[in-house]
C-alpha cells in the first residue's frame, strides 16, 4: 500500500531524510518513532505530497506520490504537523467543507460528522471556532477531517498527542478495527505504550536514517527499553549549574 | 466545480467574519473624535478607511492554511479556478462593485482585482531588531503586536499628513493645530493603553504571570512600548503636550487594561470601552492644552503631576495585576 524507495529529502546540506526503504502492506498499522528532529513529520509530508523529494521515489496503492498526488489524496486522510485549520470556521463547519471538498452526499456527510464527533467526545464543541479550541479538540478535529472521506489509507503526525485518555482510547481502537478491514495507518508518535498496543509494525528514524524495522529485527520485550538503547540520552552530569544555587 | 464551490463559499463566510476585526471602531477612543469633530471629522474617516481598506482587502486566497490546500483532492486547474474566484469574495471586488455602479467607471475593476491579488494579510513587523535593557525583548514583543492592529497606522497617517503639512506651510500653521494634532495622534493610540493585554491571548498571559517580575514592570514594558511609537510621531508637533497627553493616557488605561483584559484580534482597530475612554479623552485633551499653554520654563512643572499620576497609577494597578496572577 506504501512504498518507498531511497526516499531524500535535504534542506541545504541537511538530509531531514535519507535514503528511506519501506513498505506496508494494506491493513498495516506502521509506528514512526524517533527523536524530536529525526525526520518522521519530514516523511510524513514527503508521502502526502507536501513535500517534494530530492532523491527517490514514494507510492502509496501503487500511485507514485509525485505525479499522482491528485489521485492519492481522494483516498488519504491526513493529520498534518500543523493541523492546518481555519481559525474561522467552527469544529462543525470544517467538517462539511471536508465533506462538499471530497464530494460526500450532504445527508451521508451529516450522519458521519454525527458519528465522529460523538465518537471524539466533541459534540458539545461543535459550533466553537477553531481559534478558540484547546489543543485537544483542534487535534479531534483534524482527526474527525482525516476520517470524514472514508479514507482507505491514514497518514497522521502525532494523532495521540493531546487527547484525552478516554479519546485516545477510542481513536486506538478505532484504528485496529479501519486496520481490520483492510485501511493502511502510518502514524508518527512520542507515545511508546500505544506504540505497542496498535502498532503492527514499528520503524525507528535517528537522524533522516532507518535505524531499525520491527519487520527485519526482534520485536524487543519492551519497546522503551529498546528506545533508549537506540537513543542515546544526554547525561545531567554535563549541566553541572542545574541545581547548584547560584 | 462541485469541488470549488464549496471552498470560495467557506473563503467568503471567512472573510465576512474577518470584517469583525472593524467592530472596535464603535468603542475605540477614535469615536470620540469623531464624535467631538462632527463634520469636520470626514478626514479622519478617510483616514480610518484607507487603513482598514488594505488589510481588509487581503488576498481571500491566503486564508486557506497552507498544508489543508495541498490535502485537498482538488487539480491543478480546480485550484486556479478557487485562486481566480476567491478575488471576487475580497472586499475590494465589492467596493469597486459599488464604485463601478456608482461612477459608471469599469477600470475600478481592475484596481480592485490587483489590490486583492496583492494586498497582504497584515505585515510582519521585522522593526526594532533588538532593544536593549532588562526589559528590552519584552519591549520589542510589544511593540511587534501593536504594529499588527491598525490604531498606529491611523495616528502615523495623522501625524504624517500634519508634519507634511508643516513642511509644506510652515507660516500658515499656528501651534495651536500642532498641539491639537499632537494630541489627536495620542487619543488614537490611548485606546491601546486601555486593552495592553489585548494581544496576549491565554498562554501570553499565563506566560507574564511566570516572569519572575513585578506587574508594574510588566506595564511598564507595555507603556514603553506604546511610547516607542507615540513619541517619533509628536516630536515634530508638539511634544510637550503629547508627552503630557501620553502620561495621563497610560495613566488612565491602566484601569481597565488590568481590571478588564479583552482579547483582540489581529489586523483590527483596538476594542476599548466608552466611558473609561471618554474619560482618558478629556484627560488627555485637559493635560495637553494646560502643558502647552503654561510657561515654557514650567514645563517639567507641568509634566510632574502627569508623571507623579502616571508612576501612582502604574504602581497600584501593577500591585492589583500581581494579586490577579496569584
Amino acid at each position: 500500500m506504501i512504498a518507498c524507495r531511497s526516499l531524500t529529502r535535504r534542506f541545504g546540506n541537511h538530509a531531514a531524510v535519507s535514503a528511506l526503504d519501506l513498505d506496508i502492506a494494506p491493513g498495516g498499522i506502521c509506528a514512526l518513532l524517533g527523536p524530536n528532529g529525526a525526520g518522521k513529520s519530514t516523511t510524513i509530508r514527503l508521502l502526502t505530497g507536501l513535500l517534494e523529494p530530492t532523491e527517490g521515489t514514494a507510492t502509496v496503492n501503487g500511485l507514485d506520490v509525485a505525479r499522482h498526488s491528485l489521485e492519492i489524496r481522494r483516498i488519504a486522510g491526513v493529520v498534518p504537523e500543523h493541523l492546518g485549520l481555519f481559525d474561522a470556521l467552527t469544529v462543525a463547519e470544517h467538517l462539511r467543507l471536508t465533506a462538499d471538498v471530497w464530494g460526500i452526499d450532504r445527508r451521508e456527510a451529516a450522519g458521519r460528522a454525527t458519528h465522529l464527533l460523538a465518537a471524539l467526545g466533541l459534540e458539545h464543541g461543535a459550533d466553537t471556532f477553531a481559534a478558540e479550541c484547546s489543543h485537544g479538540m483542534r487535534k479531534k478535529t483534524a482527526l474527525a477531517m482525516a476520517l470524514l472521506p472514508n479514507p482507505r489509507v491514514l497518514f497522521l503526525d502525532e494523532p495521540f498527542e493531546g487527547l484525552d485518555p478516554v479519546t485516545s482510547k477510542t481513536v486506538r481502537q478505532l484504528f485496529q478495527l479501519l486496520a481490520a478491514r483492510g485501511v493502511t495507518i502510518l502514524f508518527t508518535s512520542h507515545i511508546l505504550p500505544i506504540v505497542e498496543e496498535i502498532a503492527s509494525r514499528v520503524v525507528f528514524i535517528r537522524g533522516g536514517v532507518k535505524v531499525w524495522d520491527s519487520l527485519n529485527g526482534h520485536r524487543p520485550a519492551s519497546l522503551e527499553t529498546h528506545y533508549f538503547q537506540l537513543v542515546e540520552a544526554p547525561s545531567p552530569q554535563e549541566l553541572p549549574w542545574l541545581g547548584s544555587g547560584r | 466545480m462541485a469541488r470549488v464551490w464549496p471552498v470560495v463559499a467557506t473563503l467568503a463566510r471567512v472573510v465576512l467574519r474577518d470584517q469583525r476585526r472593524l467592530q472596535g471602531i464603535a468603542s475605540n477612543n477614535i469615536f470620540w473624535i469623531l464624535f467631538l469633530l462632527q463634520g469636520s471629522g470626514a478626514f479622519l474617516f478617510v483616514l480610518i478607511a484607507l487603513v482598514a481598506l488594505f488589510p481588509l482587502c487581503a488576498d481571500p486566497f491566503r486564508k486557506i492554511p497552507p498544508e489543508r490546500a495541498r490535502l485537498w483532492p482538488l487539480s491543478p486547474a480546480d485550484l486556479r479556478l478557487v485562486r481566480i474566484a476567491s478575488l471576487a469574495v475580497s472586499p475590494a471586488a465589492w467596493i469597486a462593485a459599488a464604485a463601478i455602479v456608482i461612477t459608471g467607471r469599469p477600470q475600478f475593476l481592475l484596481i480592485a482585482l490587483l489590490l486583492a491579488a496583492f494586498a497582504i494579510p497584515f505585515p510582519r513587523a521585522p522593526l526594532f531588531r533588538s532593544i536593549p535593557g532588562f526589559l528590552g525583548e519584552l519591549v520589542r514583543k510589544n511593540i511587534r503586536e501593536l504594529l499588527s492592529l491598525l490604531d498606529p497606522y491611523i495616528a502615523f497617517l495623522l501625524a504624517a499628513a500634519a508634519i507634511a503639512y508643516r513642511l509644506a506651510r510652515p507660516s500658515q500653521v499656528p501651534p495651536e493645530a500642532l498641539t491639537a494634532m499632537s494630541l489627536m495622534v495620542v487619543v488614537v493610540l490611548s485606546t491601546c493603553a486601555q486593552n495592553l493585554f489585548a494581544l496576549d491571548a491565554g498562554p501570553g498571559l499565563d506566560r507574564y504571570r511566570l516572569l519572575p517580575i513585578p506587574g508594574w514592570r510588566v506595564l511598564m514594558a507595555k507603556h514603553a512600548a506604546l511610547a516607542l511609537i507615540a513619541v517619533p510621531l509628536t516630536l515634530p508637533l508638539d511634544p510637550i503636550a503629547a508627552a503630557a497627553g501620553l502620561l495621563v493616557s497610560l495613566g488612565v488605561g491602566n484601569h481597565m487594561a488590568v481590571t478588564n483584559p479583552r482579547l483582540q484580534p489581529r489586523g483590527g482597530i483596538t476594542a476599548g470601552s466608552l466611558f473609561p475612554g471618554l474619560v482618558q479623552v478629556v484627560a488627555v485633551v485637559t493635560a495637553g492644552l494646560h502643558a502647552t499653554r503654561s510657561d515654557p520654563d514650567n514645563t517639567l512643572w507641568i509634566l510632574a503631576p502627569c508623571a507623579a499620576f502616571y508612576l501612582a497609577s502604574t504602581l497600584l494597578y501593577g500591585f492589583r495585576l500581581d494579586r490577579r496572577s496569584s
